[in-house]
């Protein structure tokens, strides 16, 4: 017996060597939380950001090799310059052209998001990427089929042994490299942040300020400062789409009272990330504004309590609200050069 | 580096299981007889009856002795009837009277991100849109099924509340031999599923609550042969 748990811990010990042998040539990454946000939802501890983790995350995500043709890249759906989602498409376009039934999101702070999707049904960063790769509608590809091609390219083996150690290449290292890129696209230097950070010469107009106002009273119970949304679900009571027939949250749970309710987007970048909604059905930010203002049905059962009272919003109180989205642009993240396509 | 890595494992294995390996066995039935892949059965009734697909995750084993506690394997394996090397578990345990075990995987491993081994996604028992394993997955064919195909797929799972779908098997254990004996007969679940009703349950809720609940039955001790 006691020899058994002697060599227990002497085995214990030397696979802990080799593990730790296998890891002192990655180089660590501190993951920066900005000055009084909350803590970060992700768990680090399970997927430490690398250097050469995240490197590989952001060339798998820029490279078509994961959809079954090779034609379609995350990017494609997901552009940088637009807040890293897919502009001027209601749904998404993926494989062959074929069409999704939702508009891609945003991919900005996620790592302070628990649910993904816009019916919050991936309930950890780490899987989402299963999604887009076998989706029929995305890349519509398998996941035997994508470990079979990374391990037969030149350059994927090697890169899976610098970030993880081995150049056995599995669904948990494609995925955890990926999120390694996502998790990293944190936007916290728009002109609102410099404002707030009392940044030396940067201060709000007075078309800012009565926006900021409008938007605390009307908007800010749902999309909460600092990340702009509070993370949960709600409806803002957009009349379903009767071709689409998405009934949001209510797809995953199964429960009447998530009927209709959606995953409170981010309004980090908002000037840049149309078309706007689950299903792109606006395409100007000014017809979202028109629509919280004029168009929201009071009587709608599934309408959540906060937009309850209509805000009938004059043409000055609109474009005060909109000077105000503009602050959450962040031209310092849409344009860094370390998201862009590696070279 | 491999090769170290194969000796240090098969060292460990020989200590550690050395002498005392014993196994779990499922025998896999259907009414009774010994059941096959893409076998037709015929019931009295002249319904037929064809599996393509049937697995599940057994998790949670434990060991008990006068009702406590003794030892509870932190293994999640994967029984799939095209794979007969995953109807037998070994394990060690010394003296115990009684045996329980989950069919399917708890919350905690449902929200734990990205796993692998028999938890890897690729294994078929994942879902990607509504993150989740599936616990338990039957597919094939019969006369009973309301599809023009006549198939029938039953992918059981969720870990939400209130449609929670793992179960709980509790055995008691007769004699201390060495293989712990067990039928999984799969006729109790298809006589509960009532195919006519419904031949498709694919997402966690309350049918695949209902479904799942049937589950348990379909486990019994075999008789010992030793
Ligand atoms: C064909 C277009 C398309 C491609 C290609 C695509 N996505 Fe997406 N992505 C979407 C859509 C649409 C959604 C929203 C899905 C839903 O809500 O059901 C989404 C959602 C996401 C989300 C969740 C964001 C959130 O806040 O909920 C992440 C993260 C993401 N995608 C990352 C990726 C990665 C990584 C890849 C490549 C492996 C990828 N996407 C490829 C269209 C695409
Ligand atoms: C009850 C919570 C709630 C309140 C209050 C609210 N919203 Fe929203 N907002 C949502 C939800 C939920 C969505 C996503 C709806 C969908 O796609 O079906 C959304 C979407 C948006 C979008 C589209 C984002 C995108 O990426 O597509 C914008 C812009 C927006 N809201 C602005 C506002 C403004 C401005 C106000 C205040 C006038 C406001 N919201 C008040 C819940 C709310």
């Amino acid at each position: 017996m006691k020899i058994r748990i002697l060599f227990f811990f002497f085995c214990v010990i030397s696979l802990g060597l080799i593990s730790f042998s296998l890891q002192t040539n990655t180089q660590l990454i501190e993951f920066v939380v900005p000055k009084k946000w909350p803590k970060p939802v992700y768990n680090f501890t399970k997927n430490p950001l690398t250097e050469e983790g995240f490197q590989l995350g952001r060339k798998l995500f820029y490279d078509p090799i994961l959809s079954r043709d090779s034609t379609i890249a995350c990017a494609s759906c997901h552009l940088q310059y637009t807040g890293f989602t897919h502009v001027d498409h209601a749904v998404s376009h993926g494989i062959e052209g074929r069409k999704g039934n939702r508009n891609s999101p945003v991919l900005i702070n996620l790592a302070w998001n628990s649910n993904f999707h816009w019916d919050g049904g991936v309930n950890n960063l780490d899987v989402q990427g299963i999604n887009p790769i076998q989706h029929p509608a995305e890349m519509d590809n398998s996941l035997e089929e994508a470990i079979r091609r990374l391990s037969k390219s030149e350059t994927y083996p090697s890169l899976f042994k610098k970030a993880f150690g081995s150049t056995e290449i599995n669904t948990a290292t494609i995925m955890k490299a990926l999120t390694q890129y996502n998790v990293s696209l944190v936007s916290s230097n728009s002109k609102y942040d410099q404002v707030f950070r009392k940044e030396k010469g940067i201060s709000f107009t007075e078309q800012e300020k009565n926006g900021l106002k409008i938007f605390n009273t009307h908007c800010a119970a749902c999309h909460k400062a600092p990340l702009f949304t509070n993370t949960f679900f709600a409806s803002n009571g957009l009349k379903i789409d009767s071709l689409l027939n998405d009934v949001g949250r209510y797809s995953i749970t199964q429960q009447p009272k998530d009927s209709m309710q959606f995953k409170i987007p981010t309004l980090r970048n908002i000037e840049f990330t149309f078309p706007y909604m689950h299903d792109g059905r606006f395409r100007k930010l000014k017809d979202v504004i028109n629509y919280y203002s004029d168009g929201i049905n009071v009587k709608d059962k599934y309408l959540s309590s906060q937009l309850l009272k209509p805000m009938n919003f004059n043409e000055m109180q609109k474009k005060d609200l909109l000077a105000f989205l503009y602050t959450l642009t962040d031209k310092s993240f849409l344009y860094n050069k370390r998201f862009s396509f590696p070279k | 580096m491999k090769i170290l890595l194969l000796i240090v494992t098969l060292l460990f294995q020989f200590f550690v299981f050395g002498q005392e390996n014993r196994r779990l066995q499922l025998t896999p039935l259907f009414n009774g007889s010994p059941l096959e892949l893409d076998k037709n059965y015929i019931l009295e009734d002249s319904s037929w009856y064809k599996f393509s697909t049937c697995r599940f995750y057994l998790s949670n084993l434990s060991f008990f002795k006068d009702g406590k506690l003794k030892e509870k394997v932190n293994e999640f394996y994967l029984f799939d009837l095209e794979d007969p090397s995953s109807f037998s578990i070994t394990f060690i345990n010394e003296d115990f009277d009684q045996i329980s075990f989950s069919i399917g995987i708890d919350s905690t491993t449902n929200v734990s991100g990205i796993l692998d081994g028999t938890l890897d996604p690729i294994n078929g028992m994942y879902w990607a849109w509504n993150s989740g394993y599936i616990n338990f997955k039957l597919e094939g064919t019969s006369s009973e099924s309301t599809e023009k195909n006549k198939s029938f797929e039953f992918h059981l799972g969720g870990y939400l509340a209130p449609y929670q779908t793992i179960q709980t098997v509790s055995l008691p254990i007769e004699k201390n031999s060495n293989d712990i004996l067990i039928s999984f007969d799969l006729y109790p679940f298809i006589a509960g599923v009532d195919l006519k009703k419904s031949s498709n349950v694919m997402i966690p809720g309350i049918n695949a609550v209902k479904l799942s609940a049937l589950l348990p039955s379909l486990f019994t001790i075999l008789k010992d042969e030793n």
